[in-house]
């Protein structure tokens, strides 16, 4: 399966938020958080249902923690919605799919 | 999609029901819900299954008894309930919009971390209130943690931050811990942990733009005298929630909310639903205990889906 969702560090992560469409979602996650794991397929699965509607990244926080920090990230998994540049809708945690959809449609 | 027996949860009760139900011929169907491995997967040492001579992780536990249930043929759907109707003719709705029917339903949920229910503890869950250790111990480093809580998870909870944070702060509303031994002593033996007694979170504060923790207000349970502690995180590990709201009113439950069962059986009030592992036990609640009790659980569906009565008598 294709993924829909782009890796992001610091080499690439201007160019995504500054890229295409107005809406990008991001997906802040670790290798050793267990309910970042269990959230992946989810949100691989929003990213394709929702592939015309934003743009979606995730981002390991142990290789950009730098981009963790400047999103104030203290918990993971958190996906953050941001619509012109700007966080709209923030998700903390593992929740069902349809509580990620709703995010990323409210944007 | 229809299956005779479906098994909800997958943590140990819900994988073990699986393996036996699945050697038994049932075919069963195991959805996983919205933490596949359940629990167990943000613990890390786990000494106490039996079987393993050296600590094993958690994570690592429920990736061997998935495996084992894959191997034995279990079918095994990522899948999320969210409504559930148990009687005339059992039928589950789900989050990936698929409807499930089965003849019968071995209900293993587990539970569900407990907060404290502050307003303020809902505000800062963005930036420093956290049920899980295991994932955002990370972002502690050097610096001052608190963990809310006197259970084994609480105790696991400190002792994991301590390796990380500069301090742990462990705030308990009695005198003494309910953890093992064992962990308790770990607990009084670390240099970076403290316990504040006699004490309850009354309140959480932190910065309003951006809402970032910068400490917690205490109750003393003793003469009801407030005191500030600063911190930078606050870890909420107060116990667990039996996961039964898909069930709302239909099956009974004990006054601690865990469903309720018939003495020494698995069996609910339902004919054809059981219930095994956190989600059924309030006595015991441990892994071994879940595993057993989904054992117990797929024993006894056999039973129902055969025809036969559930209690072999002695």
């Amino acid at each position: 399966m294709t993924t829909d969702v782009t890796t992001l560090d610091a080499s690439n992560f201007d160019s995504f938020i500054n890229g295409q469409g107005r809406v990008k979602v991001l997906r802040f996650w670790a290798t050793w958080c267990r309910p970042c794991i269990a959230l992946e397929p989810t949100y691989n699965e929003v990213a394709s249902e929702l592939a015309d509607t934003a743009a979606f990244g995730e981002v390991d926080i142990d290789k950009a923690p730098e981009i963790a920090g400047a999103f104030g990230i203290r918990s993971v998994p958190t996906v953050v919605v941001m619509k012109d540049g700007q966080p709209v809708n923030v998700v903390v945690g593992l929740n069902p799919k349809a509580q990620y959809l709703q995010a990323v449609k409210a944007a | 999609m229809h299956r005779k027996l479906i098994i909800l949860g997958s943590g140990p009760a819900g994988y073990t029901a699986a393996i036996y139900a699945a050697r038994a011929g049932l075919e069963p169907l195991l959805l996983t819900g919205l933490e596949p491995g359940g629990q167990l997967t943000i613990t890390t040492d786990v000494e106490n299954y039996p079987g393993f001579a050296d600590p094993i992780q958690g994570p690592w536990l429920m990736e061997q008894m998935r495996d084992q249930a894959l191997r034995m043929g279990v079918e095994v759907i990522n899948d999320i309930i969210l409504g559930a109707q148990l009687e005339y003719g059992i039928c589950l709705t789900s989050d990936s919009g698929t409807h499930y029917g089965a003849d019968a339903l071995i209900i293993a949920t587990g539970a569900k971390a407990r907060w404290l229910g502050l307003p303020s503890e809902t505000a800062f869950q963005r930036g420093g209130v956290s049920a899980c250790a295991t994932c955002d111990g990370f972002f502690y480093r050097g610096r001052t943690v608190v963990v809310v809580g006197g259970g084994n998870t609480a105790v696991e909870e400190a002792l994991f931050l301590a390796g990380i944070a500069e301090k742990v702060i462990l705030i308990h509303r009695r005198d003494s811990l309910r953890a093992e031994k064992v962990m308790q002593d770990r607990l009084f033996a670390h240099p970076k942990i403290e316990v504040q007694w006699h004490s309850e979170v009354a309140e959480i504060t932190g910065t309003d733009s951006p809402k970032i923790v910068t400490g917690v207000t205490l109750r003393d349970i003793r003469d009801g005298s407030l005191r500030d502690l600063p911190t930078d995180g606050v870890f909420v590990a107060i116990g667990h929630d039996p996961a039964t709201e898909i069930f709302g009113t239909q099956l009974p439950l004990r006054p601690g909310g865990t469903i309720l069962t018939k003495p020494d059986s698995t069996a609910t009030a339902i004919p054809g639903v059981f219930a095994a592992g956190d989600v059924a036990d309030d006595q015991f609640r441990q892994a071994v205990t879940a595993a057993g009790q989904g054992c117990m659980a797929a024993l006894e569906a056999e039973r129902y889906l055969a025809g036969l009565p559930l209690a072999v008598p002695a």
